[in-house]
């Protein structure tokens, strides 16, 4: 299995300039996103904004405009204290079940994707900066990259056949991006919500017909690291607006 | 009580035609869509949606499931005199959702 | 490596797998229908200053940025009092309705409808004394890549 996945990689055209899905969009859609007001996604920022002064986050971090700013560009990253890599939303649930003393929310749940948005807002126009600067983090990046290029489904499809090998051909009528993390949260035209970069991974599995990873599978961090660090250098979209 | 965002400038000048913005967070479950479970999701919706200005109405809406979710309206209303512009979303179950914003007219 | 002609293939597959019942249509007779129980079939149309936009190619049926707009004065014996917006293709007809009471600067509303497909959407406009004014507008909209997932994901 490991060496069929060494010869994909062996096989896959050399990793194209970063592009985020904003330039795979159309003209309104992109506008959408710029609006201030209109970006549907800030409803979720706004209520991210709310559950960090009620839930007590400003006792540590005051004013998250300027504390937060830049942090989520960094994520995910290498947790000496607790000894395993960490992304965004288990920092931020971690900071509230051990700090603060609050219950866990639940993966997927409203208020974690929307103090995940208000926090990655906070870096919004800074460059992606993942850091793969220890064997923990390269050895998890590889694992993130195995998979992502591994067929799975009943279309038996990686997630590269689309991502990379694809990229910038159109699949029906929509043209296919090279499925960049800089925007997430997102705020899918096709949901009708917002969604975590969690989310968009299972809406991509069950779209190749495949099952997700286990929720305690550590391939989870191992995915969004890969595919966050595939994205370093473009800037922090959050809230995107994506088809 | 749904979430909502409101866009109302601060001043402006009599006579002026002044835009407005107004979203609410809601689903607008259309009723054809089904749960990963394979489970209907029923019509869920706001119906009516009113922006009154010093008390007069300026635009008031009767949506459809056709109206995407979050539904956002864009409109204008006359600048008179200063006082509050008033918002008011209600969903299918009569339940209320209000906001509101003084606008100062020099 | 998955060349394209199998991607297409595969999306293609989604559609077969796609099990659910998809919602019937609405037909222009629908919409015709939908517009006499909003305005009575007593009045005649007449074409008149109401403009429509949107885009000519819609990224995505979910939410397509849509003003309809009339260019008369809000304070003309004619003036615009009520608006209305259907489909000629959507599961339902009836998109929205929209009153311009005394305090509107304009008659003119932006939002975001849904739309299945490409299609006609017609806007119905009533004055004060009492013509109904009409204006249709096509909007084509884009066939994405794997929205044949009818469960909400």
């Amino acid at each position: 299995m490991r060496a069929l996945a060494v010869l994909l990689l062996l096989a896959a055209p050399a990793q194209a300039e970063p592009v985020s899905g904003y330039d795979f969009l159309m003209p309104e859609t992109q506008a959408l996103q710029d609006d201030d007001f209109a970006n549907p996604g800030l409803l979720w920022v706004d209520q991210g904004a709310a559950l960090w002064a009620q839930e007590g986050c400003t006792g540590c971090h005051g004013d998250a405009t300027g504390s937060m700013r830049g942090v989520g560009a960094h994520y995910p990253v290498w947790s000496d204290e607790r000894d395993r890599i960490v992304t965004i939303d288990e920092q931020i649930d971690y900071c509230r079940t051990e700090r603060l003393g609050l219950d866990p929310l639940p993966r997927g749940a409203t208020d974690m994707t929307a103090l995940d948005a208000y926090v990655m807002h906070q870096s919004r126009g800074l460059p992606v900066a993942v850091a793969l600067d220890r064997p923990e983090l390269t050895e998890a990046h590889a694992r993130g990259e195995e998979y992502y290029y591994t067929p799975r489904g009943q279309l038996d499809l990686a997630c590269a056949d689309c991502h990379v090998t694809n990229e910038g051909m159109r699949l029906r009528g929509e043209v296919l991006s090279q499925g960049q993390a800089n925007g997430f949260p997102i705020y899918r035209q096709l949901w009708q919500d917002i969604g975590s970069l969690d989310r968009m991974i299972r809406w991509c599995h069950e779209s190749v017909r495949a099952a997700p990873p286990a929720d305690d599978d550590p391939v989870w961090e191992d995915l969004e690291l890969y595919l966050r660090a595939r994205g370093n250098g473009l800037p922090v979209e959050t809230p995107a607006v994506r088809r | 009580m749904f979430n909502t965002r409101i866009r109302v400038p601060e001043t402006a000048a009599a006579g002026e035609a002044v835009e407005i913005r107004a979203m609410i967070m809601h689903p607008m479950d259309n009723g054809f869509t089904y749960s990963t479970q394979g489970t209907l999701i029923p019509v869920n919706i706001i119906t009516d949606f009113t922006c009154r200005y010093l008390g007069e109405v300026v635009v008031q809406v009767r949506l459809e499931p056709g109206i995407s979710a979050n539904p956002i309206f864009t409109f204008s209303l006359r600048a008179t005199e200063s006082g509050p512009v008033e918002f008011e979303w209600i969903d299918q179950n009569g339940d209320v959702t209000t906001a509101s914003a003084d606008l100062t007219v020099t | 490596m998955i060349d394209r002609r199998r991607l297409l293939a595969g999306a293609g597959g989604l559609a077969a797998i796609a099990v659910v019942p998809l919602p019937a249509a609405a037909t222009p007779a629908d919409a015709a229908a939908a517009i006499t129980e909003a305005f009575g079939d007593d009045r005649p149309f007449t074409d008149g200053p109401i403009i429509i936009e949107a885009p000519a190619l819609a990224e995505t049926g979910n939410s397509v940025p849509i003003t309809v707009r009339a260019e008369r004065a809000m304070d003309a014996p004619d003036r615009i009092t009520r608006m209305a917006l259907f489909s000629e293709n959507n599961p339902r007809a009836a998109l929205f309705a929209v009153s311009f009471g005394p305090a509107a600067a304009e008659a003119a509303i932006a939002t975001n409808i849904r739309l299945n497909g490409t299609q006609q959407i017609i806007c119905v406009a009533e004055t004060a004394d009492g013509t109904l004014i009409r204006a249709i507008h096509e909007i084509r909209v884009v066939v994405s890549a794997c929205t044949t997932l009818e469960a909400q994901f």
